[in-house]
């Protein structure tokens, strides 16, 4: 739809002033709906009404700017997906048509403020002092959902603890089912609330943390405008903010330049390194990545889909730690957390492929005394020790089981694997996304058709050894029901759907990136009877390619639960092999230094396999397989440690210079354009034409006999090496802004020629010009 | 200050169905589109649907927009007509407190100076008289409709119409003019 932007013949006066009066907003409905039909039929007249908007439409530059409540943008979010999914419900997106509902309702239990003077000074109120205290009582009713009241929480359901066999079907469809339903930030406010007193708790008895000046949050903040006071807008502000209060724990993050949040995942560094230390410790700071974990998991459920996949991708319990420390010890309300998620998921980027090296090296050094990825290896360690008792995995390892139990009292081993395999499948993700770049592409094809394509040498291998894991399997069961109490809480839902890759993903971690793909065959061997084998590899495969797209983990989860479904039936025992060789890539993770050994041995020759086969069951087997396929990663990985980190640094000093110079940029820019004079010796038709390659904007003065009526001059822009482009058409003047130009690059705009052709008013071809080239120039540099 | 461009960059991906791309552009332009659709509706409820019908038209529009004006003008145009289609669905009595923020939010769209735009139309509107310059920016910052206006200047609404028919015109020849 070409919007007129030339100066068009003088409309009739009525026109005009319909046009002024629909834009300035006097007209009566009936008017108002008259008008826009004729808009619709008269194009001519949706100029007019435009060219009005257009000359209006700066005084909007002295509105005051009000925050909208946080969940209005989780609909408004909502509304676009389901408007670009063709969800039937998102036809209300049709332009002009309202949405006869009005489901928008953002508060029904308040008063009507009409005309309130001060409208926002109370909305802002409650939520602009969160250390007020608003106990949990007298939060105001979650709104009343658009469609059904629909289960009232994520967490009940999932704490409740479905049997273990129906969750991988059951959870994906409460997962939808809530994310149409529930209003998103009382929801996580219920979470953040529901995890409070466990964190206080465990905050008093872990070392750290300020758990004296708890703000406890109540709906009502989560319900108002977010507070606009300068402190919440510094923090909104998401990335400077970083490394805000994590003094007790804070570590250089420098291991991820282009993640600012990697700061954030410090705090968990201190425990992967003080593997040595009691339990006790580790086990309240584990249990509180833990709690963060859940919160997220519940997060991602209430996300809309367009920010889904940034909280599981940021779901390092570290980072999220740190988060929700904040959202205690500064009193960011609900809303504000979701506001800085929604903003940081805008902005970030998938996780540079580095980091997985970073994290293999972590893994490969027993001693991780110098991590270089804090939060990662932590997560790493994590993921895979979580069974870490029953064999002599890291310290860590113990933590899951001991403290979460005792916090929560649900016990589903389904739903509690989630997660654990969620967390462990964002790793994965991770994981794979990187591999993928470096060499693990083959490592990853050979896992679907693992029993159809037995060429390689170590697939046949590890299908014997999985039989072996098998008997480990026992133990893995016993490990694993402690866990699957601590996480049932909040995480069920996504979890759920995860749950083959993440296993992968798990037993990924610990040793190292190579050893995805040896693992994933054990896997699918494992289930290799049910039919369930192929859908591991499957999961994996889509893991992959949904890692490799822009965002890893939504899809990642969103496809796993699509092929879920086939494998319930061999679930649970699914999940207990799983657990099983979870718990041998822990032993594995423990043993790395074995693990190394073997890789390298493996590195040299591909039958080694059999060999570690004896060593250990299945573990060393897998390094051993994964070694041979990528010998080469881990080792390389350890020594970059400190290059990235100087990397890191060396980035950040640029951004921050880049920043400097672009604030001064801003400040001296000169509003005024300059003047522009074109000097002749004798009165010839000109045409001045200036153009700003910056912003596109083209201005067109002509000095020339005005064109015939119905004809106007069109502006053609030829670049070379690019198509003409049509800037524009006048009859006496232009200013328009063009985007073609704007992505031109100066040098090639410098080298332009332009055209002015004269044609009918209403070109026939819109990049052909019909008309003879009535004036022509080049650009030059003024 | 944002840059226009990226705006624009953020409208031409919403175009395509960039869910990233719009929730950034929803996180950018929100305050400032909710500022001015709250001050036309005052209510809470109704500028939520407000607000979901603008963005429901930007993400549908977003393919049309091309770049001609100013993107922040181009939405706020759209969410003015949005809250002023809500506003003419029902009738509401009209009242005329003014409408005050006590703590405007941080609007990411927000400017330094004010746009050179700007500063023309505010020195055309300042030529025209007190009342009638008080007229159209009551239209224009709170939705008053015509006979709204008729009460607030107690005149009939026959001559609010003309006096804003002259008001516009003179905004428009002011405008064409050249500074």
């Amino acid at each position: 739809m070409p919007r007129p932007q030339t100066i068009r013949p003088p409309a009739r006066e009525q026109d005009q002033f319909l046009a002024a009066e629909f834009v300035l907003g006097t007209l009566e409905g009936a008017e108002r709906a008259h008008v826009r039909q004729r808009m619709r039929a008269d194009p001519a007249f949706a100029g007019l009404v435009r060219m009005w908007e257009r000359r209006l439409a700066p005084l909007h530059e002295l509105t005051a700017p009000i925050a909208p409540p946080a969940e209005l943008g989780l609909l408004i979010l909502d509304d676009f997906a389901k408007s670009q999914h063709g969800h039937p419900r998102g036809k209300a997106v049709g332009g002009p048509s309202l949405r006869p509902e009005p489901s928008p309702r953002a508060e029904p239990g308040r008063p009507p403020e009409f005309r309130f003077k001060t409208v926002d000074h109370q909305a802002s109120g409650p939520a602009a002092k969160p250390s007020a205290g608003a106990p949990t009582e007298d939060r105001p009713p979650p709104p009343p959902a658009s469609e059904q009241p629909g289960p009232p929480a994520p967490s009940p359901e999932g704490r409740n603890g479905a049997p273990a066999e129906n969750p991988p079907s059951a959870k994906p469809a409460l997962a939808i089912a809530k994310r149409e339903s529930l209003p998103a930030s009382d929801e996580v406010l219920r979470l953040v609330e529901a995890v409070d007193e466990d964190w206080t708790r465990l905050l008093a008895e872990g070392a750290h943390g300020p758990a004296g000046d708890k703000a406890p949050l109540s709906a009502a903040q989560a319900m108002t405008l977010a507070p606009s006071s300068p402190s919440s807008d510094a923090e909104t502000l998401a990335r400077e903010t970083a490394p805000v209060d994590l003094a007790a724990e804070t570590e250089v993050p420098a291991s991820r330049a282009a993640q600012p949040d990697a700061g954030l995942s410090a705090p968990a560094a201190p425990v992967s390194e003080a593997s040595p230390e009691p339990k006790e410790e580790v086990s309240a700071e584990d249990a509180l990545d833990r709690k963060a974990e859940e919160i997220c998991a519940a997060l991602e459920v209430l996300l809309p889909a367009g920010r889904a996949g940034f909280v599981t991708e940021q779901k390092r319990p570290g980072w999220l730690l740190a988060r929700f420390r904040r959202v205690k010890v500064q009193g960011e309300t609900a809303d504000e957390l979701l506001e800085t998620l929604a903003l940081e998921a805008a902005n970030l980027l998938p996780s540079p492929p580095r980091d997985d090296v970073a994290a293999a090296s972590d893994t490969a050094e027993p001693p991780p005394s110098e991590l270089l990825a804090p939060g990662l290896a932590e997560d790493g360690l994590d993921g895979s020790s979580k069974e870490g008792p029953v064999q002599e995995g890291p310290s860590e390892a113990v933590s899951p089981e001991s403290t979460p139990t005792e916090s929560l009292p649900i016990a589903s081993p389904s739903g509690g694997d989630a997660p654990i395999e969620d967390s462990a499948s964002e790793d994965a993700a991770c994981g794979e996304a990187s591999i993928g770049t470096s060499s693990g592409d083959l490592a990853l094809a050979p896992v679907p058709p693992e029993e159809t394509a037995p060429e390689e040498v170590a697939q046949p291998e590890l299908t014997q050894q999985e039989r072996v894991p098998e008997e480990p399997v026992p133990l893995a069961p016993v490990g694993a029901p402690p866990m699957t109490d601590g996480e049932a809480s909040g995480a069920v839902d996504v979890v759920a759907s995860v749950e083959g890759e993440t296993v992968t993903g798990a037993d990924a971690q610990p040793s190292a990136p190579a050893e995805t793909e040896a693992v994933g065959p054990v896997e699918a061997t494992a289930e290799a009877s049910t039919d369930a084998a192929g859908e591991a590899a499957q999961a994996e495969g889509g893991a992959l390619s949904a890692v490799q797209a822009e965002a890893p983990a939504v899809r990642v989860t969103e496809e796993t639960s699509g092929e879920r479904p086939a494998g319930e039936a061999t679930a649970p025992q699914e999940a207990k092999e799983a657990l099983g060789e979870k718990a041998a890539g822990d032993v594995n993770a423990g043993e790395v230094a074995l693990a190394k050994e073997a890789g390298a041995a493996a590195s040299e020759t591909m039958d080694v396999a059999p060999v570690p086969l004896e060593l250990a069951p299945a573990p060393a087997t897998e390094a051993g397989a994964a070694a041979a396929h990528l010998p080469p990663v881990p080792l390389p990985a350890a020594g970059h440690a400190s290059l990235w980190r100087a990397v890191a640094v060396l980035a950040l000093l640029v951004a921050a210079g880049l920043a400097g110079l672009l604030a001064y940029g801003q400040w001296h820019q000169p509003e005024e354009h300059p003047l522009v004079a074109i000097l002749q010796n004798e009165q010839v038709p000109v045409i001045a034409l200036r153009i700003d390659p910056q912003s596109g904007a083209v201005r067109v003065h002509a000095v020339v006999a005005e064109p015939p009526a119905g004809k106007a001059y069109h502006l053609w822009l030829v670049a070379p090496g690019a198509e003409r482009v049509r800037l524009g058409r006048f009859r006496s003047a232009l200013a328009a802004r063009s985007a073609v130009v704007a992505q031109l690059d100066p040098g090639t705009l410098s080298a332009a020629k332009v055209d002015v052709t004269l044609e009918p008013l209403e070109p026939h071809a819109p990049d052909m010009p019909a008309g003879p080239v009535v004036f022509t120039g080049r650009l030059v540099p003024e | 200050m944002i840059s226009p461009h990226e705006i624009h960059r953020l409208i031409a991906a919403v175009a395509k169905g960039d869910r990233r791309a719009f929730a950034e552009l929803y996180r950018l332009s929100s305050p400032k589109l909710y500022g001015v659709i709250l001050r036309i509706l005052r209510r809470r409820e109704r500028a939520a649907q407000a607000m979901r019908l603008a963005y429901a038209r930007i993400a549908t529009q977003a393919s049309h927009y091309d770049g001609s004006e100013e993107p922040v003008c181009w939405l706020v145009g759209i969410a003015r007509a949005s809250a002023l289609d809500i506003a003419r669905e029902s009738e509401v009595p009209d009242a005329f407190e003014p409408f005050e923020v006590a703590v405007p939010a941080r609007d990411p769209l927000a400017r330094q100076q004010r746009s050179l735009a700007l500063r023309r139309l505010l020195g055309c509107l300042g030529a025209l008289s007190v009342e009638r310059r008080r007229m159209v920016l009551l239209a224009f910052y709170d939705g008053c409709s015509r006979h709204a206006l008729s009460i607030y200047f107690d005149a009939p609404v026959a001559s609010i119409r003309a006096w804003i028919a002259r008001s516009t015109s003179e905004i428009a020849g002011c405008l064409a003019r050249r500074p």
